[in-house]
C-alpha cells in the first residue's frame, strides 16, 4: 500500500538532509508505527508520504500512485490527523465535520454517527472553542475518517486523551485495521506501539536503523528470565532466574514454596529500552 | 468543493465581532456619501460660499476604492486565522487543497466588493458610463484590489500579528489616487505606483480612448501582482 525507496529530503535553504535514504514497505491493513525523538524526521516522513511536501530524492508510491505524478483525486482516499488539532475554533463540532465534508467529492460518512463514535454526541453543537484538548483531539481524529479513507496517517493520536478515550480511539484504530485500513501511525507512546502496530520503524537522525515486527523486536531484545521478590526474615528480597528450565530450578522452586512472594515478572524488554538499546537514543527528547 | 462550503463562511464571520462589524463599513461609506457629504457641501456654501461639489465625484471615487481594500483585509485576517490554527494545512490533504482554498477566500471579498461598486456608482450616480460593460469592467478592476491585499497577507505574513503591521502600509496603495487628486501635473503621475491610479483615473476619465488606455494599464498592474502574489502564496509550505 505504500512503498519508499531511498527517500531523502532537504528542506530548501538548508545543507542538512532531514531523511536519509530511507526505504520500507506498508502491506494493506496493517498498523505500521513510526518512532523517533523529536527532531529525527518522523513529521518530514509524513508530510512526504501525505503530499504535502514535495522536491524530495528517492521513489514514494501510496495507494498505487506515484507521489511525483499524483493529482488532486489522490486525497479522496487518505485521511490525517495531524499532531495539534487544527479544527475551527469559531465553529461548532458537527459545523466542522460538516466544512471538511464539502472538500470531498466523493460521499462522505455522516458526522453524527462519527461523534457518536467517540462519545462526542451530547457535544455536537458546543462550539470547538470551548472543547477541552482531549475533545477537540477526539474531533480531529474522526475528521480524518470522514472520507471513508483508505490510508490513514495518524500523529500521536491518544495524547492529551484520559485513559477511558484513549481505550476507545485504539478499539477504533483496531477496526479500522480490520476493515483493512492501512495505518501510518507516528508515536512517542511506546505502549500504543506495543499495542497497535504490527511492525515497528525506528528513526534517528533521518535514517531507520531498524525496521522489525513489534514481536520479534521484543524477543530479540529481552531478557529470558524471571524476577521474583520475596520476603525473608521479615527483609524484601529479589532474585532473578532463568527462564530455561525453570521449574527444575531448584532454588526459584524452594522460593516459591516457603516463602511469601511479593511479586514475580518475566524480565521482557521494553520497546523504549529496545528503542535505547539499538538505536542509542532516548526516546522522549 | 460544494457551494455549501459558502455558507460556513458566513458562520465564520458571525463569531468575530471585528470582522462583522467590518462588513458593515460598505454600508456606512454610502451612508457618509449619500447624507453626510451632501450636508458638508452645503454647510460650506452657506457660511464660506466655497463650492466643494466638484471634489463630490472624487471623494466617492476614493470611497469606491476603500471597499475592496477593506474586504481584503478582513478576509485576509481570515486567512491568517486560519494559518495560525492549522487550518490550511489540514485542507490542504484534501481534494479541495490549498488552491481550491484559495480561490474560496478569494471569491466571497471580490464578489462582495464587485456588486458594492456597482451599487455605490450607480445609486450615487458617481459616474456616466457609456455602457454597462465599461463600468462592469471598471467595477471588476477595482475589486480585484481586495485580491491583491489578501494574497499579500497571505503571501508575507506568518501569522495575525505581522498580518497587522502589513496591514498599516496599505495605505500608501491609497495614497496613490489621492496624490492625483491633489498635484499639479506633472507631478502628479507620482502615484501611479499604486494600481489604484491606474483604476481611478480610468474610472473619472469622460473620454473614451483614455478610458481604454487607463483600463489597460490597470489590468495588467492588477493581473502581474495577482500572479507574483499567488505564486507566492502557493509556494509556501503552510
Amino acid at each position: 500500500m505504500i512503498q519508499v525507496k531511498d527517500l531523502s529530503y532537504t528542506y530548501p535553504g538548508s545543507d542538512h538532509p532531514v531523511l536519509k535514504n530511507i526505504s520500507f514497505d506498508i502491506q494493506q491493513g496493517e498498523i505500521f508505527g513510526f518512532l523517533g525523538p523529536s527532531g529525527a524526521g518522523k513529521s518530514t516522513t509524513q508530510k512526504v508520504l501525505n503530499g504535502l511536501l514535495k522536491g524530495y530524492q528517492g521513489s514514494v508510491i501510496v495507494n498505487g500512485t506515484d507521489l511525483k505524478k499524483m493529482d488532486r483525486s489522490f486525497y479522496e482516499k487518505i485521511g490525517v490527523a495531524f499532531e495539534f488539532p487544527n479544527l475551527y475554533m469559531k465553529l461548532t463540532a458537527l459545523e466542522n465535520l460538516k466544512l471538511f465534508a464539502s472538500f470531498f467529492n466523493s460521499a462522505t460518512r455522516d458526522p453524527l454517527e462519527l461523534l457518536e463514535m467517540v462519545n462526542l454526541s451530547a457535544d455536537q453543537n458546543t462550539r470547538v472553542s470551548s472543547f477541552s484538548k482531549g475533545m477537540k483531539m477526539r474531533l480531529n481524529f474522526i475528521r480524518a475518517l470522514l472520507n471513508h479513507p483508505e490510508i490513514l496517517f495518524l500523529d500521536e493520536p491518544t495524547a492529551g486523551l484520559d485513559p477511558g478515550n484513549a481505550r476507545i480511539m485504539k478499539d477504533i484504530i483496531l477496526d479500522l485495521k480490520q476493515q483493512g485500513v492501512t495505518i501510518f501511525l507516528t508515536t512517542h507512546h511506546m505502549d500504543d506501539a506495543g499495542e497497535l502496530c504490527k511492525r515497528l520503524a525506528f528513526m534517528v537522525n533521518g535514517s531507520l536503523p531498524v525496521i522489525d515486527s513489534t514481536t520479534a523486536l521484543k524477543l530479540k531484545h529481552g531478557k529470558k528470565s524471571v524476577k521474583v521478590e520475596y520476603l525473608q526474615n521479615e527483609e524484601p528480597l529479589a532474585k532473578e532466574f532463568s527462564l530455561n528450565e525453570l521449574s527444575e530450578n531448584q532454588q526459584f522452586m524452594e522460593i516459591i514454596r516457603t516463602l511469601k512472594i511479593l511479586t514475580i515478572h518475566t524480565q521482557e524488554a521494553s520497546l523504549e529500552n529496545i528503542f535505547i538499546e539499538v538505536t542509542g537514543h532516548q526516546l522522549k527528547q | 468543493m460544494k457551494l455549501r462550503t459558502l455558507t460556513y463562511d458566513y458562520k465564520l464571520l458571525k463569531g468575530d465581532p471585528m470582522l462583522m462589524l467590518s462588513m458593515g463599513i460598505p454600508f456606512i461609506l454610502w451612508a457618509m456619501m449619500q447624507f453626510l457629504v451632501p450636508w458638508i457641501m452645503e454647510v460650506a456654501m452657506e457660511q464660506w460660499d466655497f463650492d466643494l461639489s466638484p471634489y463630490y465625484i472624487q471623494t466617492g471615487t476614493f470611497f469606491l476604492m476603500l471597499v475592496p481594500m477593506m474586504m481584503g483585509m478582513v478576509y485576509g485576517f481570515v486567512l491568517l486565522d486560519e494559518r495560525d490554527g492549522g487550518i490550511i494545512t489540514a485542507i490542504s490533504v484534501t481534494p479541495t487543497g490549498k488552491k481550491g482554498y484559495l480561490l474560496l477566500r478569494m471569491g466571497i471579498p471580490i464578489t462582495i466588493s464587485f456588486v458594492f461598486v456597482l451599487l455605490f456608482v450607480l445609486i450615487l450616480h458617481l459616474s456616466d458610463f457609456r455602457n454597462l460593460f465599461q463600468l462592469g469592467l471598471i467595477a471588476l478592476v477595482i475589486s480585484s484590489q481586495s485580491l491583491i491585499l489578501l494574497l499579500f497577507l497571505g503571501a508575507f505574513a506568518d501569522n495575525k500579528v505581522m498580518g497587522l503591521a502589513i496591514s498599516k502600509g496599505f495605505g500608501i496603495l491609497l495614497l496613490g489616487p489621492l496624490l492625483d487628486y491633489v498635484l499639479p501635473s506633472p507631478f502628479h503621475w507620482i502615484g501611479g505606483y499604486s494600481p489604484l491610479f491606474w483604476a481611478s483615473r480610468a474610472f473619472l476619465t469622460p473620454d473614451d480612448f483614455q478610458f481604454w488606455l487607463y483600463t489597460g494599464i490597470s489590468i495588467l498592474f492588477h493581473t502581474l501582482l495577482l500572479w507574483i502574489l499567488f505564486r507566492k502564496f502557493s509556494a509556501r509550505s503552510d
